[in-house]
């Protein structure tokens, strides 16, 4: 599997009006990622912020495959990106 | 969850949503120069950025750009919906090398975006059942012909 995750943090709110989160991951693969998805106390109806720090480049096979069978929302937000290049 | 779930056996993902209890949402919530880069590397297949077979996949303006590694000839695409699908694109820009969004089922509203191919026609591909809904894109192709191919059933409506 080749995939090019520079730098992927994701952290887990479960209120977001109320700022209480979990320390942000640092990601350097998909594997890591969903195995962290996959132990985070992701209950019913929460949603799971998922930002990126620098450009987040794919390559070849991916691999994020959400399939959960409860209510989960994810939210992959681009804002921090500090650069881009192609 | 691993690297040869793809949706469709011709398809393949970066993101992959499979469920009816999943929403997805890209955002962008401070700027609007966040950029997604993908790349093509291998020979054949198709490579999506996101694919959505059930659950919803909702894009807020983003940039998303797509090309080639070395001298491979498999494509990039945007986004590619089937089956129960639901996507909704409320802006941004996305530039890649084959087929902006492809449908071959499920739902489609797009409320803005600017989406162009670098290497082939069909910018937007709707070729199943469902509703493909267009209040504002806009399209570009190489060749100017064919960026809208819709050869679905389902209800097509357009307010441009």
């Amino acid at each position: 599997m080749l995939i090019v995750i520079p730098e992927l943090t994701s952290h887990v709110n479960a209120n977001p009006a109320m700022g209480t989160e979990d320390p942000p991951y640092t990601i350097w693969s998909d594997v890591i990622l969903n195995t962290q998805l996959r132990s985070i106390p992701t209950d019913a109806g929460k949603t799971i912020y998922l930002s990126v720090t620098s450009d987040f480049s794919c390559r070849d096979y991916s691999r994020f495959v959400l399939n959960h069978d409860y209510d989960i929302s994810y939210v992959l937000d681009l804002s921090d990106i500090v650069s881009q290049h192609i | 969850m691993n690297g040869n779930n793809a949706v469709n056996e011709y398809v393949d993902s970066m993101f992959s949503i499979e469920s009816s209890h999943v929403k997805f949402r890209i955002c962008n919530s401070k700027r609007s120069d966040g950029i997604i880069n993908i790349y093509a590397s291998n020979q054949e297949n198709s490579t999506y950025a996101f694919a959505v077979s059930d659950g919803e996949l909702v894009v807020d303006p983003i940039k998303l750009t797509a090309s080639q590694l070395g001298n491979v000839t498999g494509t990039v695409g945007g986004m590619y919906v089937e089956k129960n699908g639901k996507l909704t694109v409320n802006g941004g820009s996305f530039t890649v090398l084959d087929n902006a969004i492809r449908q071959e089922g499920g739902d489609i509203t797009l409320n803005g975006g600017m989406f162009k191919n670098t290497v082939s026609d069909t910018v937007l591909s709707f070729t199943s059942n469902g509703t493909l809904m267009i209040y504002q894109a806009q399209t570009t192709s190489p060749n100017g012909e064919k960026a809208i191919n819709v050869r679905g059933n389902g209800l097509v409506s357009s307010r441009c």
